[in-house]
């Protein structure tokens, strides 16, 4: 009978999880704004992983060059114009975006792996181990994460690869310091110290019991971080650290236009169009996730 | 006295800091690819001069001792000299700091003074349309890429409206009829000790674009945080019983609400700050602007490591103490952090 009753209420609370979780979807749904950004976001991703497909000139989107149509402005042959080397803005954005879109998701997932597991380990082993981990934590973030990241360019040399790299060496303590402390307002949980009198793993712990309690400020402030990653990639690629030509790139195009900005002013303004566009629309894609799902919000 | 031993304490591990960054700075630029004595001597050297360099230089000697050495020099102030323009670097650095430091103290400015109020008509009109247009204008704000808008001023407002000028600090025909005396190397400060009107005026006008780049973005995460500050704070219960015991709307907002929300927008005026420093390097290169931004990248691309060396330390330095100078503000305005 007793198991009959815990079996009722288990069902009602999955319902009710279920029905949280779909009112949650119809929260988002009813802000046109963050709808119509999600939108524009997809529509961006899209483009950036069938580029071949959707370029009209693949070619010189991979950064062929067509001398013969230089600096040509819009028009129905080339919609947003030609560049330096005459080749097709379009093709050039569409290929550009996804350095800035896989890059910048890329640094905040790498961020989010190494800083996570330091983080879960910090907080639940206070003692040596913990201690030096915050300590690094707090050493990387006392110091301008882009000085960092410029640092680490151009000692290991300008690329679309290092640029990553050298952005997730200062972003990951973000992450550390983030769980560390959630994790310290948990560890004391009844939940918490019955698994340890239980004997689980301390792996086992910190995987299967802390890490789904904490999960949701990680996935927001990773939401958050991919519009500043893109900008940081954009940065570098702006100063040429990051991608190399011939590549397609809109820091480093934005760049190359500049050059030509009083002339032919759609070389730049272009791909920082672009960029701007997908940093905001991903900025009001996160900000509104974090509304829904941060519990301490309205 | 808590407050006292707070500030010792922050001020200790302010010089470990540094210490740790002139150790970074120092095997950053050991890192650097390239030939250091070879570019010391320049282009078509010979074998024998480029090793007289090296030796000159002490880079034959183990590491710990290059970096002894070169601690000990910049402990007299001495940075050594810049390859490129074979100054004194510390005094070519003591020129250029006064000039982006005039850039970002402008820009914080006009950020916190327009950023603090915008977040707090935006919380206080909060879910109408004033609201929603003040969250697409700062969603834009901190969206949008420094050097990106940057061209757009210019394009916009010199090249369409040829409101104010392209790029520099004063017009050319200025340089030759009213220099700027340099005094205390802060443009604005320095013509008005001169009385020199004229280069002022022009001086300002130059300044438009630039600081109106640069103090987008900071003005925008100051508003949204002011937004939110704000009514946190006014969820509070103190505020329930102050307006159930008849404070006025206004006193309430102002006096009881806005001041317990401001602790949040100090602790991270030391980001922007860091921010801004950055942001001096797209913006002075676009607007030719001869701050350290510029120096900073003429030296990274003509790896002119001494300047470099002391362009990174000066920066994190400037950095490490924007914190800390946060942190104890940050302590003495607000008495509930520990």
């Amino acid at each position: 009978m007793e198991n009959q009753d815990f079996k009722i209420l288990a069902r009602k609370a999955l319902a009710d999880h279920r029905l949280a979780r779909g009112y949650k979807l119809r929260l988002f749904l009813k802000k046109k704004l963050a709808v119509f950004a999600t939108f524009v976001l997809f529509l961006i991703v899209l483009s950036a992983i069938f580029a071949p497909w959707v370029a009209p000139y693949p070619d010189q989107g991979k950064g062929e060059i067509n001398l013969e149509e230089r600096l040509q402005p819009f028009s129905k042959t080339h919609l947003l114009g030609t560049d330096i080397y005459g080749r097709d803005l379009l093709s050039r954005v569409i290929y550009g975006g996804r350095v800035s879109v896989f890059g910048g998701i890329f640094i905040v997932v790498m961020a989010a792996l190494i800083g996570v597991p330091l983080g879960l380990w910090a907080g639940y082993q206070e003692g040596v181990s913990g201690t030096i981990i915050m300590r690094t934590v707090e050493l990387v973030l006392s110091f301008p994460s882009a000085l960092v990241a410029m640092g680490v360019s151009i000692v290991i040399g300008a690329g679309s690869m290092t640029a990553l790299v050298a952005l997730i060496i200062p972003w990951w303590p973000w992450y550390t310091r983030l769980v560390q402390g959630e994790v310290l307002s948990i560890k004391h949980m009844l939940y918490i110290e019955a698994a340890q009198m239980l004997g689980y793993g301390r792996i086992y712990i910190l995987f299967r019991h802390l890490l789904p309690n904490i999960l949701a400020p990680v996935v927001v402030m990773m939401l958050l971080d991919v519009g500043p990653a893109i900008i940081a990639i954009g940065v570098l690629s702006f100063l040429g650290l990051g991608t190399q030509p011939p590549h397609a790139d809109w820091g480093l195009m934005v760049w190359n236009g500049s050059q030509n900005l009083l002339g032919e002013w759609w070389i730049a303004i272009v791909p920082g169009f672009a960029m701007f566009l997908l940093v905001t629309v991903f900025n009001i894609f996160g900000d509104t996730l974090k509304d829904i799902l941060d519990p301490n919000q309205s | 006295m808590a407050l006292i031993i707070f500030i010792f304490k922050r001020l200790a591990a302010l010089v470990g800091l540094l210490l740790v960054l002139s150790v970074l700075v120092f095997f950053f630029s050991r890192a650097i690819p390239g030939d250091v004595a070879a570019l010391y001597v320049g282009g078509n050297a010979k074998p024998e001069q480029i090793e007289q360099a090296r030796q000159e230089l002490g880079l034959d000697k183990p590491l710990a001792t290059q970096y002894m050495r070169y601690m000990g020099k910049l402990f007299q102030g001495d940075m050594g000299l810049s390859l490129r323009t074979h100054r004194p670097v510390l005094k070519d650095l003591s020129e250029k700091i006064p000039m982006s430091l005039e850039l970002v103290v402008l820009a914080l400015a006009i950020a916190i003074l327009l950023g603090v109020p915008i977040g707090g008509i935006a919380a206080i009109k909060q879910d109408t349309w004033l609201d929603e247009l003040i969250k697409w204008f700062t969603a834009a704000a901190v969206s949008i890429p420094i050097f990106f808008l940057a061209l757009l001023l210019q394009l916009v407002f010199f090249d369409q409206l040829g409101w104010f000028p392209l790029q520099g600090r004063l017009d050319s025909m200025l340089e030759f009829t009213h220099p700027i005396e340099l005094i205390t190397g802060f443009s604005v400060l320095d013509s008005l000790i001169a009385r020199n009107y004229t280069a002022l005026f022009n001086v300002i006008w130059h300044m438009v674009l630039p600081v109106a780049a640069m103090a987008l973005g900071p003005l925008g995460f100051i508003a949204r945080l002011t937004r939110s500050s704000l009514l946190e704070v006014m969820r509070q219960d103190y505020i329930l019983a102050a307006r159930a015991s008849g404070v006025s709307e206004g006193v309430l907002y102002f006096r009881y609400g806005l001041r317990n929300a401001l602790s949040p927008i100090l602790t991270v005026i030391g980001l922007m700050v860091a921010l801004l420093m950055l942001n001096t390097f797209f913006v002075e290169m676009i607007f030719n602007w001869p701050g350290i931004g510029y120096y900073a990248l003429i030296s990274i691309t003509s790896l002119d490591f001494p300047a470099l060396m002391g362009v990174t330390f000066t920066i994190g330095a400037i950095y490490v103490l924007a914190n800390t100078a946060t942190d104890i503000l940050r302590r003495m305005v607000d008495p509930r952090i520990k």
